[in-house]
């Protein structure tokens, strides 16, 4: 896989599960793992989204987690970008119809990149997280948060 | 995978047994717009083997997981498959739903077509209190084996409720 010759940084993804079943976070973890090793691209996980430059979402968003995910998204600072990981969070998957989710999450907050799946697989979330670096190039070219 | 193709298939397969069948679509994105799918089919529970047999044989299935609805007078069952890996946004989450009478609460099971089924089957069993005919191995999961009520059964509230303390009870008598 070959990243964009203007790819200058490293990507620091900020990780938030909305209530998912934990299938797609043992996923981005996987991804993580040497099999996977996205460290090796520049991509690492951080502890705040105040360092982020992409979330990476999972989950329905259930009613208590609503307010916190505008929250996060707003401390997210500019250029930033969205990707949300799997059918829960896509379309409502599993928990469609259910009473005490508020999703899919781009009813929530803007998303730019959708990884389909239940869960969705590792390199899917990797070809995610690199569509995601095109469209935080985009912004920064534009001078958003510049 | 286009859920029209897969709809029709299984319109063919099983024709009066298809109660009901739906294909949500999510368009995204606004340059070059992408669309998902979420298929649900309802099917009879006399025609439930014969549609995941149809699945398994025609469409490669995961099965993500089996969740339930208690609906007063039956239980609904939904199996989650996603369908179509390796194709990028060619994977859709496809679903099948059959109504179980609670007065007749039997189900078979699916663990000769997809061995890995029987987790979910197992949990389901000791939940709601269906009985998963054929299973292979039936024991309770995650209650123990002398716990008499389904913890995820609406008309059981009352009872439910004294047992779940019961157990929390005992599970923290020594601290």
């Amino acid at each position: 896989m070959a990243l964009p010759r203007s790819f200058k940084r490293a990507l620091w993804v900020f990780h938030v599960a909305t209530g998912s079943c934990n299938g797609c976070d043992i996923e981005i973890v996987a991804a993580l793992t040497p099999r996977y090793d996205v460290e090796r691209f520049g991509i690492m996980l951080t502890g705040t989204p105040r360092h982020a430059d992409v979330l990476l979402i999972t989950g329905p968003v259930t009613r208590p987690m609503l307010p916190r995910l505008k929250r996060i998204y707003e401390q997210t600072p500019d250029p930033k970008a969205v990707i949300v990981v799997g059918s829960c969070g896509c379309t409502g998957g599993v928990f469609y119809e259910s009473y005490n989710t508020v999703g899919p999450i781009d009813e929530v907050i803007p998303v730019d990149v959708y990884v389909p799946g239940c869960p969705a697989r590792p390199e899917a979330i990797i070809d995610g997280v690199v569509k995601a670096v095109t469209k935080l190039e985009t912004l920064e070219k534009s001078g958003v948060g510049g | 995978m286009i859920p029209e193709t897969m709809l029709s298939s299984f319109r063919d397969a099983l024709g009066q047994a298809l109660l009901d069948d739906k294909a949500i679509e999510r368009t995204e994105g606004t340059v070059a717009p992408q669309s998902v799918y979420d298929v649900w089919i309802t099917v009879e529970r006399d025609a439930f083997h014969r549609t995941i047999a149809h699945l398994c044989a025609n469409f490669e299935p995961h099965l993500s997981v089996i969740s339930g609805d208690d609906l007063g007078d039956t239980l609904a069952l939904n199996y989650h498959f996603s369908v179509g890996w390796g194709e990028r946004y060619g994977e859709i989450t496809f679903t099948v739903r059959t109504s179980v009478p609670k007065n007749d609460l039997r189900i078979p099971t699916i663990t000769d077509l997809l061995p890995g089924a029987q987790t979910s089957e197992r949990e389901k069993q000791e939940f709601y209190g269906i009985t998963v005919e054929g299973i292979p191995d039936g024991r309770n999961l995650f209650l123990p084996e002398d716990m008499t009520i389904h913890p995820w059964r609406l008309d059981l509230e009352d009872e439910t409720s004294e047992s779940v303390k019961r157990l929390v009870k005992w599970e923290t008598r020594d601290e």
